[in-house]
């Protein structure tokens, strides 16, 4: 699946910063996620009896990992993410996807495993969601100014898609018998 | 952008497919056999306590609504990746979200109706508390959610033909500000150029058309597709206006999207090199078996040069070959027939076609330059059994056929004879055979990694990859009509490797011209991805080949900046500032 995904030119372009893009908006998409959140009791039931850290700590930790999230949506979904059309759906299966493996992954690595129910559940899934929905939708449009244009030569683009590109890559990578 | 794909109908399936999931669950527990009821526990979340009505009502909702969640991101990752029947594609599809349904969304749904804020129990704990009704139900549903779904979600690009013609989408940003405009250059100069994707054959019986610029999105970013081209520094643009959207009868044209686009066009500086036919034909002339066909394409290129009396390059029919072999050969599109009769008919139509367009052009323009491009094949036998080695010299003549009646060019007496024995009359071959050849025309040799054919022991073509590569197949082209060169189309179907293609691509033209080949123009096709290329367009998946300088997000290729990059270091070149070949043909 990754190589069909390679193939057809999921990676960046040469002007993209999908990494910084992705960290961004991650962080960008949090208010309405953290409006959730908060609203159904989520964060209070997260600090106190899940994580049993003081607030201040958990809204630390919590705002770093879905940074780290956003990064982690720009690695998997690439040139993808830059789709205005799709990035919607992107993010909200990203944020679906990570709603459920929170249970299946991350709460089982918490000595005691307590998981949020009733309102709380909701509110897990519901900012999951919405958290999602805004970080792909708002991808694009903070990527957009974060790019160069074509006339910025980066170091290293030259070997790979000037005029030494003409030899396969196999042949390039082959290190010369040293005299 | 992986996929094009058609949210409406997503959006519909999805819906549907859960409205059927609830009309067959809920008859069970009419019938007396309860299995899961999702409305209500979802309902029940949104209407804790709340009135039967009331959670039903909601909890249809939210079904529907997760149905067309589901739907759409089936179009976006699983539709056609595996060549099932779509009602297969989407019951595959569904039972893997059912699986996710027993295993985790579901007992976390129902957590979510607990009356405590926390829960002691693991997942494995809730899974305990699924029955086995509920995960009968559960699978019962999404077999027939994905049914629905897979039934009601197929060709998400392209449109039916007999609703055309279809009003073309407004651009998404007018702009009023001043249009990007292209460095200018002496008109002798080698030709870089680009060109906008603008196939347009029918498939499914004529009944089915796919658009490759509606598929593209050209329609609604055609500025900033023009943009790009003169951001990547290319000098000429390959453009096919829509012939099926703009011819709608006899006498009768809308220019309204052309109108839009050729002014601003040569505002930017950008010269187009006009494609009036490419792979299709409006709906009321049905396809290249019409004997009508060649007199309208007459009327719409003379209707065209009266409009756009400033425009001088053309491509009055592209690909006559790939065109006729793909129709009436090979099945694939128009008239999808498979005999030799028919593609000797297609051949005859289109090239008288392509002939009377020429006339008409030059009538009106008698300085015009006619690019023929034509896809540059070649097919070697795989052994020396008389056979094989008979079939690849028939094909290898073929490939020929178009360019050899539209130049005046004598067939072989094995081809001649192929020809009156399929239909065309001798007086008809004797007619192309009187053609005026236009002064001003170019032979354009497309190349593509499939371009050259083994002919294996079965008599079957098998793309070959760069065997021999442009120079030598280009030089075939210019040995036997001695017309001025250019490399018209090539592109990488691995976006990857696509820099690395371009530059070999170019050595190529370098080398010919150095041999003394008259070569004029260069060509990176096309300035987008295109869409469903390598199924040959077969049907309509809508799945993005990677193939053009910028994505359909209109987002760089690494391509782009290489072309970009070789346009710089070139362009000023002595023979390709001032490149006395295209000199010599305009003056």
């Amino acid at each position: 699946m990754f190589r069909f995904l390679r193939a057809h030119g999921i990676d960046p372009g040469p002007t993209q910063r999908p990494m910084l893009a992705g960290a961004l908006a991650g962080l960008l998409a949090l208010p309405p996620a953290a409006a959730v959140f908060v609203g159904l009791g989520s964060f209070s039931v997260t600090a106190e009896r899940i994580m049993r850290l003081p607030a201040a700590a958990t809204a630390a930790i919590l705002v770093l990992a879905f940074v780290v999230a956003g990064v982690l949506y720009a690695c998997l979904f690439r040139r993808a993410a830059n789709d205005r059309g799709g990035g919607w759906l992107f993010g909200i299966s990203f944020g679906f996807f990570l709603w459920i493996a929170a249970p299946v992954i991350i709460l089982p690595l918490i000595p005691g495993s307590a998981m949020a129910a009733g309102r709380p559940a909701i509110g897990f899934m519901g900012s999951f969601l919405v958290w999602g929905l805004a970080l792909g939708a708002l991808f694009p449009y903070v990527h957009r100014p974060l790019q160069t244009d074509l006339n910025t030569r980066r170091k290293g683009l030259l070997d790979r898609f000037g005029p030494s590109s003409a030899v396969p890559h196999h042949r390039l990578l082959r290190r010369q018998p040293s005299k | 952008m992986i996929r094009v794909i058609s949210v409406r109908k997503a959006l519909l399936a999805g819906a549907a497919g859960a409205a059927a999931w609830e009309a067959v669950l809920r008859l069970f527990s009419v019938a007396g056999l309860p299995l899961v009821d999702l409305v209500q526990v979802l309902g029940a979340l949104a209407v804790p306590g709340g009135a039967a009505w009331a959670w039903w009502i909601s909890g249809f909702l939210m079904l529907l609504a997760a149905g067309a969640l589901w739907a759409t991101f089936y179009a976006y990752f699983v539709w056609s990746l595996f060549a099932w029947r779509p009602l297969l594609q989407g019951v595959a599809f569904s039972m893997g979200v059912a699986v996710l349904a027993q295993l985790v969304t579901y007992p976390l749904l129902q957590l979510m109706h607990a009356s405590s804020e926390v829960a002691r129990t693991g997942l494995l704990g809730l899974l305990d508390e699924v029955s086995w009704r509920e995960r009968v139900g559960l699978v019962i549903g999404h077999l027939v959610y994905g049914a629905v779904l897979g039934a009601l979600y197929t060709r998400p690009v392209g449109g039916a033909t007999k609703q055309e013609p279809h009003p073309v989408p407004a651009p998404s940003r007018p702009r009023s500000g001043p249009l990007k405009t292209a460095r200018p250059r002496g008109p002798s100069s080698f030709i870089f150029a680009t060109g906008v994707e603008c196939s347009y054959p029918t498939l499914d019986g004529g009944r089915w058309r796919l658009d490759q610029m509606a598929a593209t999105g050209h329609y609604r970013h055609w500025r900033r597709d023009l943009e790009l081209t003169v951001e990547v520094g290319a000098t000429h643009l390959r453009y096919g206006p829509p012939l099926h959207l703009i011819h709608l009868g006899p006498d009768r044209y809308d220019w309204s999207f052309p109108d839009l686009v050729m002014p601003a066009m040569r505002e930017m500086g950008i010269t187009p090199i006009i494609d009036l036919c490419h792979f299709g034909l409006p709906s009321w002339l049905e396809n290249f078996q019409n004997p009508e066909a060649p007199e309208a394409l007459r009327a719409y290129a003379a209707a065209f040069a009266d409009r756009y009396p400033w425009v001088r390059f053309y491509t009055p029919f592209n690909e006559m070959f790939v065109c006729t072999k793909l129709s009436a050969l090979e099945g694939l599109w128009n008239e999808q027939l498979k005999s030799e009769r028919a593609f000797v008919t297609a051949v005859r139509h289109v090239v008288k076609a392509n002939s009377l367009m020429c006339r008409e052009i030059l009538q009106r323009r008698p300085d015009a330059v006619l690019v023929n491009s034509e896809s540059g094949e070649f097919y070697q036998p795989c052994c020396p059994d008389p056979h094989i080695v008979s079939k690849a010299e028939f094909e290898n003549e073929r490939r020929f056929l178009p360019l050899d009646l539209l130049f005046s060019r004598p067939v072989s007496e094995r081809m001649r004879h192929h020809l009156f024995e399929h239909g065309m009359p001798e007086d008809e071959y004797a007619w192309f055979m009187r053609g005026d050849v236009p002064r001003r025309a170019i032979i354009g040799v497309d190349y593509y990694d499939w371009n050259e054919k083994l002919i294996d022991h079965d008599g079957e073509a098998k793309a070959l990859g760069e065997l021999f590569g442009w120079y030598v197949i280009a030089n075939q082209y210019w040995e036997r009509y001695r017309r001025p060169m250019m490399h018209t189309e090539t592109n990488a179907m691995d976006a990857r490797e696509a820099p690395h293609w371009l530059w070999r691509q170019w050595h190529n033209v370098q080398l010919i011209q150095k041999a003394g080949v008259p070569v004029v123009g260069f060509t990176w096709y096309s300035v987008t991805d295109q869409v469903d290329w390598d199924i040959a367009q077969s049907e309509a998946l809508g799945n993005v080949n990677p193939v053009g300088l910028f994505d359909l997000n209109r987002q760089p290729r690494a391509v782009a900046q290489a072309y970009k990059h070789l346009i710089e270091m070139f362009s000023d070149e002595p023979g390709l500032r001032d490149c006395q070949a295209l000199k010599r043909l305009l003056t």
